[in-house]
């Protein structure tokens, strides 16, 4: 319903160039990425993906990252737990990794390494830290508390076929950038461009969400893209194998699984 | 014999890999690899001594892995094998060779398998389990300090704790220098007639570790325990008065520990201690076996700067019956002190996209005065192949200290895998 209800609000925005009309006030900044980080980051009530990530440098050298991500939702306000088995490169297959997100609070992270069979307890002060050094940050894959920022509604905008609202997000607690300027599609809430700005107002890295398509009737980026617009180095995501709403068991989340990688979900 | 059927296994190995991966993925994974050492010290070595290099050798490692369409069964496979170029010799090593079975609440592996217990980084405290420090001493990746068990793992899983327990049939001692080409402190090197005594293979032998575990909030808390021998042998001579042959013996071990792991100071803090009960000489009167022992270490990590990670520790062991252990000591052999302190420290950064890693390691005992130092660079150069170059640094006031004995053993190592 509404959705339907966006649609009609775009179908009406097209027609009538120039002027923005609405059935009623947008909402405000606030509200739109609570339902986008919803959309984005806390979509069903678990989920299983298989993720290839693709480094690419400026002059073309290539690595990659394969990992099987299963995600659960905490019912706890906005805990979130990863579980990640590697699958590539060679030297790390095998290697599995816990992360357990909390609101308002530094990750928990654990390492297995399986040559030495040991698990380790990492410090995670640091969610600007680059993720498997991918483009994205830690935070940029299981996101950022909205608190941190300062959040204004700009304006709203066409992205390609999808209208979007635009969001300025000033830092207020550390953060790799000190502004972020994102494009929230009306209808999914997903992020389908982001822009981030350093300390002297540059743009360093973007964000695209290159493909989209529905999952069991959830909205799923598929495809997506980090380019550092500094050094050149670019990073592509692609999801397969999603599923939502899996029943994943809260065990699998363990120092034992760990050491004993659930093989009914990692295979 | 042992080498006719570690090949056949690797042949087998091969054949099972091959089968399978007509299912689109191999499962036969490994990698080849090349270690070298060269010795950084002026050692003035004897004529039978191996003195420049200290390790060059280049090795296969292949794993594979199998397991049940439904993941409740598996095998697992990692077999080495080697040419060692100072021994002029090649040969297989299985470094782990074991199937599984994972039920719900319950699992359990057989076979040869590395297992790993604690939270000190290379201070042990209850990690009981086979070591090979041989491969540290001469410049071998840091995961070959580690041995595989021959050993049954059960593994219990009840909602409010975790146990393992790990029972071998044999006990398998660490691999501790014995000669070239390693220098070491020997206080007999006068009897170069020796033997090694093995506990023999009987039922009350085997080795017996268990672990219990759980998580309390973010804080995790495991109680050990263990009954077994000291992987480090002692020494005695045949007959005190006149020694004719030096015997070297596993003298009976239980030790019993417990650690804590949370977050705090916006780090991660932990702490383990542990009671190594010497069950062949609880008065500690027998100079030839280790007196009982408490071990506590203190650690604390964090991560100061992006792609930076900064660990302390601090690690005392006291020996419970120093009193009687000066005693009974042999005039002319040099004392232990009471307490054995060691601090340490790590400064790893990561750079390039983590393809370049900086290491800083040190390990320095203000009571023995002596210390451990392993610098080392790291580069990624593909996704498949990496180079490391290091240093490990031994040094010491005196030549009877833990880390003081190995200072002619500093060298220089570079190592190149190449994984697929």
């Amino acid at each position: 319903m509404l959705k339907r209800a966006a649609v009609v609000i775009a179908l009406t925005a097209a027609v009538l160039p120039g002027r923005q009309v609405h059935a009623q006030e947008p909402p405000s900044a606030g509200t739109i990425l609570a339902k986008s980080q919803q959309a984005f980051f806390y979509a069903g009530s678990d989920m299983k993906a298989r993720v290839l990530m693709t480094l690419t440098s400026a002059s073309g050298q290539k690595r990659v990252r394969e990992l099987t991500m299963l995600r659960r939702n905490e019912a706890r306000g906005g805990e979130q737990k990863y579980f990640m088995y590697f699958h590539q490169p060679a030297d790390v297959k095998g290697m599995t990794f816990l992360v357990v997100k909390y609101a308002r609070k530094d990750d928990d992270r654990w390492l297995f390494v399986p040559a030495i069979n040991m698990v380790k307890r990492l410090a995670a002060r640091d969610a600007s830290q680059s993720f498997v050094g991918s483009d994205f940050t830690y935070e940029d894959v299981s996101g950022r508390d909205l608190e941190a920022d300062g959040h204004t509604l700009l304006r709203e905008e066409r992205v390609g076929s999808r209208d979007c609202y635009v969001i300025e997000s000033i830092a207020r607690s550390p953060a790799q950038y000190k502004r972020k300027l994102a494009w929230i599609d009306r209808n999914s809430f997903l992020p389908i461009k982001e822009e981030y700005f350093d300390a002297k107002d540059e743009l360093f890295k973007t964000f695209s969400a290159d493909e989209v398509a529905e999952v069991g009737g959830v909205p799923t980026v598929t495809k997506r893209t980090m380019v550092n617009q500094k050094t050149g180095h670019t990073t592509t995501v692609v999801f397969t194998d999603v599923a939502y709403g899996l029943g994943i068991d809260a065990d699998i989340f363990s120092e034992r699984y760990l050491r004993e990688p659930p093989r009914k979900w990692v295979q | 014999m042992r080498r006719t059927a570690a090949l056949w296994g690797v042949r087998a190995a091969l054949a099972l890999a091959s089968a399978t991966s007509a299912r689109g993925q191999t499962p036969l994974h490994g990698f080849v690899q090349g270690s070298y050492a060269l010795r950084a010290v002026d050692a003035d070595c004897p004529a039978t001594f191996d003195c420049a290099v200290m390790r060059a050798e280049e090795r296969l490692q292949v794993k594979i892995e199998q397991a049940s369409r439904d993941g409740r069964a598996g095998a697992l496979a990692r077999l080495d094998l080697f040419h060692d170029a100072l021994r002029a010799q090649a040969d297989v090593e299985v470094r782990e060779l074991s199937a599984d079975v994972n039920l719900g609440r319950f699992s359990a592996r057989l076979g040869r398998q590395v297992v790993t217990w604690g939270l000190g980084e290379l201070l042990f405290v209850n990690d009981v389990f086979s070591k090979d420090w041989v491969a540290f001493l001469t410049g071998a990746p840091l995961e070959y300090l580690k041995l595989g068990s021959d050993a049954l793992r059960l593994g219990i899983y009840p909602p409010f704790a975790n146990a393992e327990v790990v029972v071998s049939p044999v006990f398998q001692p660490d691999r501790v220098p014995s000669g070239s080409p390693l220098f070491f402190f020997d206080p007999m090197s006068a009897l170069t007639n020796r033997t090694t005594e093995r506990p023999a293979v009987e039922l009350d032998n085997m080795p017996v570790a268990g672990r219990l575990y759980r998580s309390f909030g973010r804080f995790e808390a495991a109680l050990y325990a263990s009954r077994g021998f000291y992987g480090t042998p002692g020494a005695r001579p045949d007959n005190p008065a006149a020694p004719g042959q030096l015997i070297l013996f596993h003298p009976r071990l239980a030790t019993y520990g417990a650690s804590l792991q949370g977050p705090a100071l916006g780090g991660v803090l932990s702490f383990e201690g542990g009671y190594y009960e010497s069950l062949q000489d609880r008065p500690g009167t027998d100079p030839s076996i280790e007196n009982s022992q408490a071990r506590g270490l203190l650690a604390y990590q964090l991560q100061p700067w992006t792609d930076g990670s900064l660990s302390v520790q601090y690690y005392v062991e006291a020996m419970m019956k120093h009193d009687a252990y000066r005693a009974s000591l042999p005039p002319g052999l040099p004392a232990r002190d009471r307490y054995r302190h060691v601090a340490s420290f790590r400064l790893r950064q990561l750079g390039l996209h983590q393809t370049l890693q900086l290491g800083l390691f040190a390990l320095l005992s203000p009571s023995d005065q002596d210390l451990y130092l392993n610098p080392s660079v790291r580069y990624q150069v593909t996704d498949e192949l990496w180079a490391e170059v290091g240093g490990n640094v031994f040094s010491g006031k005196e030549p009877h200290t833990f880390f003081g004995q190995f200072e002619k053993n500093s060298h220089v190592y570079v190592t190149v895998r190449y994984a697929f």
